[in-house]
C-alpha cells in the first residue's frame, strides 16, 4: 500500500523540485512503481490546479468582522428589546384591567365617600393584589433589563 | 458529517494536560494585530481550498469571510500555529460541506479563471487539465476530495488531515491511498 520512496517524491513535488531537480534514478522509479506513478499524477494535477486567490486584505477582513460583530450585537439587543417591550405592554394591559375590575367592584364603596378608600383593597378580587404586585415588579424591572440589553 | 473544532482541539490539547485544556476553552478574542498576521499567512490557501471544494469562486469569497468570523468568535486559545490552522481549515470544511449540500444540483465543472480568456496553447491546455481534474474530483466523495486537496495542495501531514477532517489518524493512510488510486484511475481514463 505504500512505497518507501513516496515521501521523497512527495517532498520533491511539494518543494517544486519535481522532476527537473531530481535524480534520474528517482524519476525512473516513479515510472516503474505504480504507487509513485499515482502519487506523481495526482499531486501534479492538484498542485497545477491551485487557483490564484484574490482575497480581501487583512485590514478589510478585520473591518468586516468588527462590523458583523456590531450587527450581531444589535440584532441580539433588538430581540431582547422586543421581548421586554412585549412583556411591558402585556403587563400594562393587565394592570389596567385589574384596576378597572377593582374600580367596578368598589363602585358601591365610592358612594360612601373617599374616606372609605381603603376598602378598595378589600374589594379587589382575591388574586388581584398578588397580580398587581407582580406586575409592578415587572414594570420596575423592565428598564433595568432594557439597560443590560442595550449596554453593549 | 460536521466536524467539531472543539473536539479536535480538545483532543490535541489532552497531550499538554488539563490546565492547558482549560485555557483552550477560555474565550479570548484575537487582537487586531494577531488576527491580521494570521489572516495574511492563511487566507489565500483557505480561499483556494474553499474555491476548489465548492467549485464556486464567488461562494468561496463569502465562505472565506464566514470562516474567519467563526474562527474569531470561537475565541479559542491554541497550543501552536498548526492547531490554529487546523481549526481554521476544519471550520472551512464544515462551511464548504454545508454550502455544497445546499446546492447539490450544481454541476462541478470549473469556472474559468480570469486569465483563461486569453486562450493561447498553454492556458488552453491548463484549462483542459483543470476540467479533467474537476470532472474526476466530482466522482469522488467530499471527504476524498478534501483529503487529497489538503495532502497535495496544502502539503498537510496525515495527522493534520485527521484533525481537520475529524477522522482517526490511523485510518488516514488507507483512506488517502484509496482516494489517490481512484483519482489517478479517473485521470488516466480522461487522458486516454
Ligand atoms: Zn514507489
Amino acid at each position: 500500500m505504500t512505497c518507501p520512496r513516496e515521501s521523497e517524491i512527495l517532498d520533491a513535488l511539494m518543494t517544486a523540485r519535481w522532476p527537473e531537480a531530481c535524480e534520474d534514478e528517482l524519476r525512473a522509479h516513479a515510472q516503474s512503481c505504480a504507487l509513485c506513478a499515482d502519487l506523481v499524477l495526482v499531486a501534479t494535477a492538484i498542485t497545477n490546479d491551485v487557483p490564484e486567490a484574490h482575497v480581501p486584505t487583512s485590514g478589510v477582513a478585520w473591518w468586516r468582522m468588527q462590523r458583523r460583530d456590531r450587527e450581531e450585537a444589535a440584532r441580539a439587543a433588538s430581540r431582547t428589546i422586543t421581548i421586554v417591550q412585549a412583556s411591558s405592554i402585556l403587563a400594562a394591559i393587565a394592570v389596567v384591567l385589574t384596576i378597572l375590575g377593582g374600580v367596578s367592584a368598589m363602585s358601591e364603596s365610592w358612594r360612601n365617600g373617599i374616606a372609605h378608600g381603603l376598602q378598595l383593597l378589600n374589594s379587589l378580587p382575591q388574586w388581584g393584589l398578588p397580580l398587581l404586585l407582580t406586575l409592578a415588579l415587572v414594570l420596575a424591572a423592565a428598564p433595568v433589563a432594557l439597560y443590560f440589553a442595550v449596554r453593549d | 458529517m460536521r466536524i467539531s473544532v472543539d473536539a479536535i482541539m480538545g483532543g490535541a490539547l489532552t497531550e499538554v494536560g488539563d490546565r492547558a485544556g482549560a485555557e483552550a476553552r477560555t474565550i479570548v478574542l484575537m487582537d487586531e494585530e494577531t488576527f491580521r498576521a494570521f489572516y495574511d499567512r492563511t487566507a489565500r490557501s483557505v480561499w483556494a481550498y474553499l474555491a476548489r471544494m465548492t467549485n464556486d469562486r464567488q461562494l468561496a469569497d463569502d465562505l472565506l469571510q464566514e470562516t474567519y468570523y467563526k474562527f474569531y468568535r470561537a475565541g479559542a486559545h491554541y497550543e501552536n500555529e498548526t492547531h490554529r490552522r487546523n481549526a481554521l481549515f476544519c471550520i472551512a470544511t464544515n462551511l464548504a460541506r454545508d454550502a455544497s449540500r445546499r446546492r447539490r444540483h450544481v454541476e462541478l465543472v470549473p469556472l474559468p479563471e480570469h486569465d483563461e480568456f486569453t486562450a493561447d496553447d498553454h492556458t488552453a491546455s491548463r484549462a483542459a487539465n483543470r476540467t479533467d481534474l474537476a470532472r474526476a474530483m466530482e466522482r469522488l466523495n467530499p471527504r476524498q476530495r478534501e483529503m487529497l486537496w489538503l495532502a497535495y495542495a496544502q502539503g498537510a501531514s496525515h495527522e493534520e488531515i485527521a484533525q481537520i477532517l475529524g477522522v482517526k489518524a490511523a485510518s488516514i493512510k488507507q483512506l488517502l491511498f484509496r482516494a489517490r488510486r481512484k483519482l489517478a484511475a479517473l485521470l488516466r481514463r480522461s487522458h486516454a
